[in-house]
């Protein structure tokens, strides 16, 4: 509820409030979602996040195909937000809808940056940590800014907001065309039967596996410093 | 009889044939009637052109709705009145009628708005969900008011002619600042399988956000995907007397509540407390979207030789920008940079109605 300040709140409020960027994107019910790479609607509870790779595309997709190479390329990546499959689209498997302010310095880094999607199939979705230990399929999709200028976070880290969504990927008629500029950097668009959403039979975006990660690696994972999962309010 | 004036005359005459059906909501006999004139405004929402893939316009509710209650509270406390005169029923502005607020119309604290929370016919009390304002003093008049959603000002199914779509992706989206962000909205067309059709939000769109409050003092930003145009016409009640709104550390995006127009000199921001300063960079700013970026103007305080003290814009340090307009049905970016938070408290536009 929207505060309405009184004399007396006044001398109380804080001054480090911070304003944000915003970043509105989906993976909509309307269209494209995400699959598994057997077909089945990537799980509700799956983590997506949104943010950008300061690496070349090769060096992404080269790194996509071991745990080893998963933490490589959380290294060289700057979170914007995260989201989870089934948020804002009634417990849907397979989508996500979301809206997500950044403040601050981040906010600020990413400003006029490349928007990355990257998705995981995991074991065990109970922490966003844990999501990313345990994901045995990934998939990082994009399309170029040039290509379309909302797929950078926004330029004023004040004010800005975009919008992006998985179907930019597609033709904007059917959404079963991938066009020309997408980018599949790990994943795949086969636009076949086997991978149709069951909800709208509109073609998934299918991840691609990943060998299942090494106890070692599993220990050294606390200091990634991955964002605990936060739980949405209905 | 200045601009102003004449506008708020030709608005009032304009409708003067809808009065009877703008008053329709009942009021108690023993209450006094509505008194507040009535009208519209229209809300011009730009379009792409062709050129871009969204255009940004930034709009204020310039009308509120009508006044349903008016009285004097005979007794106020932490966060409720009481109205010895008052014969409403139990819960007639809160829970299923909707979502209500009581603005205070006298004395200290006039203009402060609050939500109501509870309606109680035995006590004739209303509830509160913020406390009153420091100095808020029984015998205080106060008026009720539904607040405006965002089914209530565009239509419910989207009359206002936005661009709807079936998602966040492919229609004009409604951006209203939450203090560390925006929500974002939008008119979905679906079938009920895949969220179904009619306003939603881009963080859930299986929920109807038809009934999401805009306050009085939320600015509304249009992201407009359409090509062309599009005009909004707000029918609703003119606002009289003082406002009172909390700008708060960062930004704040604030309507021009009045249905005339206020200019930076006018309209009370300088004298409430925003922080000037001897340039752009150590003065909280006034940013107003032109169409295409914002216009950065602070207080400044400088000798003459530097410049003088006024409205400045951060492009000319020389010019007394004083009368830069701020439109009927705009809204402005505050950022307060310097500084706790105050209540900027704006005079009635025009001073006479």
């Amino acid at each position: 509820m929207k505060k309405f300040l009184t004399a007396a709140s006044l001398v109380a409020l804080s001054v480090s409030s911070a304003s944000a960027a915003t970043l509105v994107w989906s993976a909509s019910a309307a269209r494209n979602g995400f699959d598994m790479f057997d077909g089945t609607d990537l799980p509700v509870g799956s983590l997506v996040r949104a943010g950008f790779f300061d690496i070349s595309d090769s060096l992404i997709t080269q790194n996509s195909t071991s745990a080893a190479g998963l933490t490589f390329l959380n290294q060289h990546f700057t979170e914007f937000a995260v989201a989870h499959i089934g948020e804002g689209v009634g417990g849907n498997a397979g989508f996500f809808s979301n809206t997500d302010n950044l403040s601050g310095a981040t906010a600020t880094t990413l400003a006029g940056q490349q928007i990355y999607l990257w998705a995981f199939a995991s074991v065990d979705n109970t922490s966003d940590a844990l999501s990313f230990t345990t994901a045995f399929q990934t998939g990082i999709f994009y399309i170029p800014l040039a290509s379309d200028a909302d797929w950078k976070f926004p330029t004023d880290p004040d004010l800005g907001s975009t919008t992006i969504g998985l179907r930019d990927l597609t033709d904007t008629a059917t959404s079963t065309t991938l066009l020309a500029g997408a980018r599949l950097l790990a994943g795949s668009f086969p636009g076949d039967a086997g991978h149709v959403s069951s909800l709208n039979g509109k073609p998934n975006f299918v991840l691609a596996n990943v060998p299942e990660p090494t106890s070692a690696m599993l220990l050294g994972m606390g200091a990634l410093g991955l964002l605990a999962r936060r739980r949405r309010n209905s | 009889m200045n601009s102003s004036t004449q506008f708020l005359r030709r608005l009032t005459a304009a409708v003067v044939g809808s009065c009877a059906a703008l008053v329709a909501t009942p009021l108690l006999a023993q209450t006094t009637a509505t008194t507040d004139p009535v009208g519209f405004i229209t809300l011009n929402v730009a379009g792409t052109g062709g050129s871009g893939s969204s255009k940004i316009s930034f709009q204020g509710f310039g009308l509120t709705r009508a006044v349903e209650y008016q009285g004097s509270a005979e007794t106020v406390g932490t966060n409720f009145v009481v109205d010895n005169d008052a014969t409403w029923t139990d819960n007639q502005f809160n829970g299923p009628a909707g979502a209500y607020f009581l603005e205070i119309a006298s004395g200290t604290g006039a203009g402060t708005t609050y939500d109501i929370t509870g309606t109680v016919a035995a006590t004739k009390r209303i509830n509160l969900a913020q406390n009153l304002a420091a100095g808020v003093a029984n015998g205080v008049s106060f008026k009720i008011r539904k607040h405006w959603t965002i089914a209530a000002a565009f239509g419910a199914t989207n009359s206002a002619g936005l661009q709807g779509g079936d998602d966040s992706t492919t229609a004009d989206q409604l951006l209203v600042w939450n203090g560390s962000g925006y929500s974002v909205f939008y008119y979905q067309v679906a079938i009920p399988a895949l969220g179904g059709t009619g306003w939603r939000s881009a963080s859930d769109t299986f929920a109807d956000a038809g009934t999401q409050v805009i306050y009085p003092d939320d600015g509304v930003i249009v992201k407009r995907i359409a090509s062309a145009a599009v005009n909004v016409v707000l029918m609703g009640a003119v606002k009289t007397g003082q406002s009172s709104f909390p700008i708060t550390p960062g930004i704040n995006i604030i309507a021009n509540v009045y249905a005339a127009p206020m200019t930076l000199a006018s309209c009370g921001l300088q004298a409430s407390g925003i922080t000037g300063g001897d340039d752009a960079t150590t003065a909280d700013q006034v940013q107003i979207w032109n169409g295409s970026g914002f216009n950065v103007y602070y207080y400044q305080v400088a000798i003459p030789a530097l410049g003088g003290t006024g409205w400045r814009s951060a492009s000319d340090t020389f010019t007394d920008a004083g009368t830069t307009p701020i439109p009927v049905g705009s809204s402005i970016v505050v950022k307060r940079s310097f500084g706790p938070a105050f209540d900027w408290k704006l005079p009635q536009h025009p001073p006479t109605i």
